[in-house]
């Protein structure tokens, strides 16, 4: 056995050394996309100087599984690529406490500037503290600070509670043509997370303003998750199965409503009298194609080319000693409804995608 | 033991070479600071110890229960419970704001482990039910009740607003605390396990409880305890992390059961349980940070440090396994 473990020890080091071997120095820079034929004639006029350092930015998310975050990092990509900043690119996969690690590692590689969609608005303030005290600018995507014990350089960010509001509003608005009263299901997405938890309360403020229009029978907390979103929609259907009206956090659980709506046969397009209302978030290539094909009513849309790039545009501003005039800059977004789907569609990041299929 | 003795060549390459998992440490940190850029900066090396401080603790904890050849699922759920009842208690209840209300707060952090750990091991003894079932029902049940709980009394996603006071726990303004804190807590689990009776009982109980109970060592008792201290150390944890994060957070430590039982694993403590300990626990700890701090340092994408801490814990488990497997023989043939 001490032979075993003597062989095992080396086979471990060994292992070790070959990896950090082969993985070893610092990652290529990102490809200068639009850069190169600029840059020749610049770099032949001043041959002797050395070429400035790339930037290198740290990107601290929670995860990637949906394809909002998918297109805001890709326009983050773009704008980086344009400004020959190097990328480094971290996910906390849920988890805050290794969310606040990765980013002290961040800041000891050396990063010029971070930008972090924070797991938990609460928790990441310690890491914006640390940031501060090291120089280093920290801009937060999509996910606000809480309170203001530390403040980031920048905050991009959506309206959630306004867009969430605004989109219950429309359906207030043909309720109030119809002159019906829809039984609605609010989905709920993580309370661990701050967007979530705006987008109910956009939702529930504007369900609560009308209440001629609206009765909410079920509240259903899905912590994200597809699997607990459709036992709770069933399981609703079951106890009511007049619901005509379901309000979805994000684009993601479309498709679960979708499995839940169909054997029920009330998976129809607006036409029909069957149809029950769907109204959502965020303006992914699903959500683009139920509202082409009239599935969907209405949805909030985040616009990912400004999340995207005016974040990453502002780390290498502020990598450069820029400040900013306002802490927040706040994407507008868009409510695109099946009434004015046709003029607002080709400024929608899901459309975009899904068009181009 | 004098000095020289301790510093003896053969002690210490004896040491060495029965600890496999030291000389990787030794070699990874050596290569480390050659060739990753950034490693050997004070900065980086400071984070390293607190992020081992992080860990070391609740690591520790469930220590105890795998070297009786249980699991204790539920110390994650000890995390968010503890944190967010600990900062209601400094920045929403009555008390907020005084000093008075951490102290409070640290009680009720430790007694809620102490209360979950031993909702486990009366489970386990007297109910007769699997460890595994038992935290696994635990941790679903007392990390919903962390989302119920931050829900009902605060609008946002975690509970802010902690006494700045409160953050030196957590190593701002106060480096060494924690480190202090994480250190003391080896110390005396490294006592507990390896210089008093109950030490001896809980490696003999995990190689064979039914000798140990003919023994007349009382085995209820030992069990029991190993799930009160794991719930222990993890509101003791909570303390630390909750401090470290300066927020009461309902999701706290929810993926950090890998790294806990990777450190257990890998620093070689047996899953069979009857062998193992403190000083094992803490060569996998020191060596999962290292691993995961180097991996970041050098840019490597996040799945990636997850398939190499994931191989290195099937190699570590199959010298576990080939080693019980050994002793069984030898047993079998005397």
């Amino acid at each position: 056995m001490k032979k075993m473990k003597k062989l095992l020890a080396v086979m471990l080091a060994l292992a070790l050394m070959a990896g950090l071997a082969a993985c070893g120095g610092s990652p290529a820079p990102a490809p200068a996309a639009s850069t190169g034929d600029a840059a020749a004639p610049a770099a032949s006029a001043a041959p002797a100087e050395e070429p400035a350092k790339a930037l290198k930015i740290g990107v601290s998310l929670d995860t990637i599984d949906s394809d909002f975050w998918v297109s805001t990092i890709d326009n983050m990509n773009e704008a980086a690529a344009a400004a020959g900043a190097e990328v480094v690119q971290r996910l906390c996969e849920g988890d805050a406490n290794k969310q606040n690690q990765q980013i002290e590692d961040l800041i000891a590689q050396g990063c010029d500037a971070i930008l972090c969609g924070a797991r938990d608005g609460g928790a990441i303030v310690a890491a914006v503290k640390k940031c501060n005290e090291a120089g280093v600018p920290i801009i937060m995507v999509s996910r606000a600070v809480m309170g203001d014990e530390a403040l980031p350089s920048l905050q991009v960010l959506v309206d959630n509670i306004s867009l969430a509001s605004g989109s219950v509003e429309w359906v207030a608005q043909k309720a109030q043509e119809e002159g019906k009263k829809y039984k609605a299901v609010l989905l709920v997405g993580s309370l661990g997370d701050q967007n979530a938890l705006e987008r109910q309360q956009g939702h529930k403020e504007a369900l609560e303003k009308y209440p001629d229009c609206f009765e909410i029978v079920a509240e259903i907390p899905t912590d994200w998750k597809v699997d607990q979103a459709y036992a709770g929609l069933q399981n609703a259907f079951e106890k009511d199965p007049d619901i005509n009206l379901i309000i979805t956090p994000s684009d993601a659980m479309l498709t679960t409503i979708q499995s839940v709506l169909e054997p029920l046969g009330k998976w129809v397009p607006a036409s029909d009298p069957n149809h029950v209302r769907i109204v959502t978030f965020d303006g992914d290539s699903t959500f683009a194609k139920m509202m082409e094909e009239g599935y969907v009513d209405c949805g909030a849309v985040n616009d990912t080319r400004f999340m995207g790039a005016e974040s990453m545009n502002w780390a290498i501003k502020l990598a450069n000693g820029e400040k900013p005039a306002e802490l927040n800059a706040l994407d507008p977004g868009i409510v695109a409804t099946l009434d004015n789907w046709s003029d607002v569609k080709g400024d929608i990041w899901g459309y975009v995608a899904y068009s181009s299929k | 033991m004098s000095l020289k003795e301790t510093f003896d060549k053969k002690r210490v390459a004896g040491r060495l070479l029965g600890s496999p998992i030291l000389l990787v440490i030794i070699a990874m940190a050596v290569l480390s600071a050659a060739f990753v850029p950034n490693f050997a900066t004070l900065y980086n090396l400071k984070n390293l110890l607190l992020q081992t401080c992080d860990l070391l603790i609740i690591s520790l904890g469930v220590t105890f229960t795998v070297l009786n050849g249980g699991l204790d699922f539920s110390s994650t759920s000890v995390l968010a419970l503890s944190s967010v009842v600990g900062a209601y208690i400094m920045a929403l209840s009555p008390l907020k704001g005084t000093g008075l209300s951490i102290l409070l707060a640290i009680v009720v952090m430790v007694a809620i482990g102490a209360a979950v750990g031993a909702i486990n091991g009366f489970s386990v003894v007297k109910l007769k039910m699997p460890s595994f079932i038992v935290t696994l029902s635990t941790q679903l049940f007392f990390s919903g009740m962390a989302i119920y709980f931050t829900s009902k009394v605060t609008d946002k996603a975690s509970i802010m607003g902690l006494p700045s006071a409160f953050y030196r726990i957590g190593g701002e303004k106060a480096f060494f605390l924690p480190i202090v804190i994480a250190a003391a807590v080896f110390l005396v689990s490294h006592w507990l396990m390896t210089r008093t009776i109950f030490g001896r009982h809980v490696l003999l109980v995990g190689t064979n409880p039914k000798s140990c109970h003919i023994s007349g060592i009382n085995v209820k008792r030992v069990v029991f305890l190993l799930f009160l201290l794991s719930g222990i150390y993890a509101g003791a944890a909570s303390v630390v992390l909750t401090a470290r994060n300066q927020a009461g957070i309902s999701s706290l430590g929810d993926k950090m059961f890998i790294d806990i039982m990777s450190s257990i694993i890998i620093g070689g403590t047996s899953i069979f349980g009857g062998s193992g300990g403190a000083k094992h626990t803490l060569y996998g700890v020191i060596f999962i940070t290292m691993l995961s701090n180097v991996m970041n340092l050098l840019g490597m994408d996040w799945y990636v440090l997850s398939l190499v801490k994931g191989f290195i814990v099937i190699i570590a488990a199959l010298a576990d396994i080939l080693s019980n497997r050994r002793k069984n023989y030898a047993a079998a043939a005397a």
